[in-house]
């Protein structure tokens, strides 16, 4: 069945960027839905630009399509202008390929990329004509599943999911649908479905667990109630990544969407350690792809996208071992094409400036560093291993490679950050744009230097070692902005920062439990509350009201300490890296030393590699202490 | 290399497209729609011609610009190749690598050093279809119509992102004629295009309104640009 084409034709006139919501994009699948066994509908809550500029989206669309037995179909958030249309014409949520209703959908997949995309999924499922709470669903109503990066704590969204995917999901996605088309088969209920579904590795059934609460908030304990429930659920993890396909066909979007260009994963995981990062401690072990593989894929994916560029993604690609060797090969193939090479994220080292510029030819637009913090004392705390001499080092070699503006990443309200943190960001863009100065005055440029401070604040994250840190609360952060407004002022010096409100919500969430999830209902359901993680669309004011009719103290969540005994809400998911080693991590951070990366030789004891019975797979060296 | 890129590809013929831009397409906007043909001409490995520098790209030409939301019969594309092949080859290659809503009419291969298709463009036609009740009773349409065409001048109000502004659509309108069937009206358009002045199909449903052949608050259902002309030898015609 299709939704109502001609109604849908007279709003497509009246909104922002129709081509967001008619699909027909190069590679889009479209097959009979009819004569599938599985209908897969994969959701991203936010617009279709941002949906499409996520590359696990599209590596899952593509793992299912190849099968025969599966249609896999796509659906976004629509913009606020749609959404409104769309109430008003009573056109439900529809899927990209086909214009079927979510509802005729068998599974109903969403990606949790972050905390500010909660209430699009309930305004999504609230489009879809779904019941927004698990138990609320009935025979009829597809299975709602979900995964991704922020469900890794997933206790806010709890009640409205029936299942979640805690880690990677290229293998797993397949035995759900397997286990999906088995359930149907033999006719199993809801809950019988639930229950083979939570067999799966990796796979989380939130009602299948009850949460008691102490007096005092805290958490009391996590309790399974059902024979089926893993306790503690672990993160699914790809133990070989040369094995998992990586598709070699990419819907193309026919708009300009965020990312819009071949990603090629070249490795996945990152055990540099910084202890704010949560992607560095969830995605453990490393493990690389190899180079000739590489060079495969890239070739087909020019073949098959007609794209000009190819991204070389992961949390570091620097890092790669054959980093060198994979950029000069690719150069190499397609300089003379017409197809560019880019690094997304560059290491503070003259060795990653020597990658940019070859890459980089040309027109220089801007580089970017990110110091995280203003000291070698707080950098020591966070693990950063990145000293004054790197940055500047990397600095003057990107000046004199052509370069003239800078942007440095840091974060504020870090643990243990004072006003001598805040002073030594300062002090470092301004040396950063000496050097600017001395090195484009050298060449004999007549433009000046620009350094760019982009400043946002840390937010404590699950699974990481800052865990149970506050996040400093939203007067001390301002003020802190408010410093660096004072002082980072003159020539060549610019700022921008985060609104803390976003950030402060995200706190609450990122360490939150299944007692938000009214608050969320009633931001997302009765206070119109949406697309929060676009500024101008946050409301605040609303998110506080929610919170206030549900009781519930968001500060509790941001903004207080948690001891290490306590019961975290994230306590049955296990990303393989024990809470022994995070307590350790901790407490080494409040003495400020540093906790090596394992590739360079020793093994730190995180626990990934016995827990989850992987090993990191590195081109160029082994590991010690590793078997 | 040296130090100023890679030197440009000389070109040795001109692949001439006819498409058409359709069904999901119409909501390209036109630098969506030139990306579309570049990645389309690069899956069908076309031996396009590069500029030079150090980020080259292809060598394109396209027809004026298409509004969002208007399905077109005829758009043109010169894409510069460094290698000559026959018509029927690009045709072949290309057919299959277009994206759903854009397909090929016709190609042609033409010589190098072609003026660019947007400057040689002079005229447009397009189809405008209305539902039945937006459209006046027939002598008023006549009527409507003839005092449009002999008018001096027919101004009208164009909103852009930098603001309002007036445009005389007269002399720019050559020729317009309303069709009628039962389930629907269709508004037949000849108006200038290209860079020396255009008029876009909804200026002339503002003047039709005005002027009370279209009742007020009449929208098209659908608008198809149908046609694309050059002057040669005082006559419109296609440009290949």
């Amino acid at each position: 069945m299709q939704v109502n084409l001609e109604l849908l034709d007279e709003i497509l006139d009246t909104v922002e960027k129709p081509a967001r919501y008619v699909g027909g994009e190069w590679s889009a699948v479209c097959k009979d839905l009819g004569e599938v066994e599985v209908r897969v509908l994969l959701a991203f809550p936010d617009v279709y630009e941002v949906g499409m500029s996520h590359l696990g989206l599209r590596i899952l669309y593509h793992i299912l399509n190849r099968r025969d037995d599966v249609a896999c179909e796509r659906t976004f958030m629509p913009w606020v202008d749609m959404q409104g249309a769309m109430v008003e014409k009573r056109i439900p949520l529809y899927s990209l390929e086909s214009y079927s209703p979510v509802r005729d959908f068998h599974i109903l997949g969403f990606s949790l990329q972050y905390e500010l995309s909660y209430t699009n999924v309930l305004a999504m499922l609230q489009l879809a004509g779904i019941p927004l709470r698990s138990a609320e669903r009935s025979e009829a109503d597809p299975l709602v599943i979900a995964g991704g990066a922020s469900a890794y704590n997933p206790e806010p969204m709890a009640p409205f999911l029936d299942a979640i995917l805690i880690g990677e999901g290229e293998e797993a996605i397949e035995e759900i649908v397997d286990v999906y088309k088995e359930a149907k088969k033999q006719n199993l209920s809801r809950a019988g479905l639930l229950e083979a579904l939570a067999g799966v590795s990796g796979v989380y059934v939130p009602s299948f667990y009850e949460v008691h609460y102490r007096d005092d908030g805290k958490l009391a304990e996590i309790s399974p109630t059902s024979r089926a429930a893993a306790y503690p659920v672990r993160k699914r993890v790809v133990k070989d990544i040369r094995a998992v396909p990586f598709p070699d066909r990419l819907v193309v979007p026919s708009i300009d969407v965020i990312h819009d260009r071949i990603m090629l994963e070249v490795f996945r995981g990152c055990s540099r350690g910084c202890r704010f990062c949560q992607a560095g401690m969830v995605y453990r072990p490393v493990r690389e792809r190899k180079l000739g593989q590489l060079c495969e894929l890239a070739e087909r994916l020019v073949e098959n996208t007609g794209y000009e560029e190819i991204s070389l993604m992961s949390l570091s690609s620097a890092d790669y071992s054959d980093i060198r060797e994979l950029v000069s090969k690719l150069l190499a193939r397609y300089a003379q094409a017409g197809v560019a090479v880019s690094l997304p994220s560059l290491r503070v080292d003259s060795f990653s400036v020597g990658l940019a510029k070859e890459v980089q030819k040309g027109r220089k637009s801007g580089l970017t560093f990110a110091p995280e913090a203003g000291t070698q004392r707080l950098r020591d705390v966070i693990n950063k291993g990145v000293t004054r001499e790197d940055l500047l080092e990397a600095a003057s070699a990107a000046f004199s490679a052509g370069w003239q503006s800078i942007k440095l990443y840091f974060m504020i309200g870090l643990p243990t950050e004072n006003e001598d943190d805040l002073a030594g960001m300062v002090d470092l863009a301004k040396e950063v744009l000496a050097r600017g100065r001395e090195e484009l005055r050298r060449q004999g440029v007549s433009r000046h230097p620009e350094v760019t401070v982009s400043v946002s604040s840390f937010v404590p994250k699950a699974h990481t070692p800052f865990q149970w840190h506050p996040q400093a609360p939203m007067e001390e952060l301002v003020a802190r902005q408010d410093y660096l407004k004072k002082h980072l002022r003159g020539r060549g010096l610019k700022l921008s920062w985060h609104d803390v409100k976003a950030s402060f919500l995200e706190a609450v969430f990122s360490r939150g439990d299944r007692r938000l999830a009214p608050a969320i209902e009633a931001a997302a359901a009765r206070l119109g509350c949406k697309f929060d993680a676009w500024h101008e669309q946050l409301r605040f004011d609303n998110w506080m009201k929610a919170f206030e009719e549900c009781h519930i103290d968001p500060r509790f969540y941001a903004s207080s300490h948690w001891d290490y005994e306590d019961v975290l809400p994230w306590d049955h998911i296990s990303v393989g890296v024990s809470k022994e080693y995070l307590v350790a991590e901790s407490k080494r951070a409040a003495e400020g030393i540093p906790t090596p990366d394992c590739r360079l030789g020793e093994c730190v004891g995180c626990g990934v590699c016995p827990e989850l019975r992987v090993a990191p797979q590195v081109l160029a060296r082994r590991i010690k202490g590793v078997s | 290399m040296g130090p100023a890129g890679r030197p440009f590809d000389k070109p040795v013929a001109v692949a001439r497209l006819r498409l058409t831009k359709a069904g999901p397409a119409r909501f390209m906007s036109h630098l969506d729609f030139i990306r579309a043909i570049e990645r389309s001409a690069r899956r069908a490995g076309l031996p396009m011609a590069l500029s030079a520098g150090f980020h080259p790209h292809p060598r394109m030409s396209f027809s004026p610009a298409l509004a969002v939301g208007i399905s077109s019969e005829c758009e043109f594309v010169d894409i510069e190749l460094r290698e000559k092949l026959a018509a029927g080859e690009v045709a072949e290659r290309l057919e299959s690598c277009l994206p759903p809503g854009i397909g090929l009419v016709s190609c042609s291969v033409i010589d190098p050093g072609v003026p660019a298709l947007s400057s040689v463009i002079r005229a447009a036609s397009y189809r405008l279809e209305f539902r039945p009740e937006d459209v006046g009773a027939a002598d008023e349409v006549v009527r409507a119509v003839d005092a449009m065409l002999q008018a001096d001048a027919v101004p009208v109000t164009r909103t852009t992102p930098k603001g309002v502004r007036e445009v005389d659509l007269r002399p720019l309108v050559y020729d317009l004629r309303f069709e009628r069937r039962d389930e629907l009206s269709s508004l037949h358009l000849l108006v200038a295009a290209g860079a020396e002045g255009s008029a876009r199909p909804l200026d002339v449903v503002q003047a039709l309104v005005a002027y009370g052949a279209l009742r007020d608050g009449a929208r098209p259902i659908r608008i198809i640009r149908e046609g694309l002309y050059v002057l040669r030898d005082g006559k419109f015609a296609f440009p290949c």
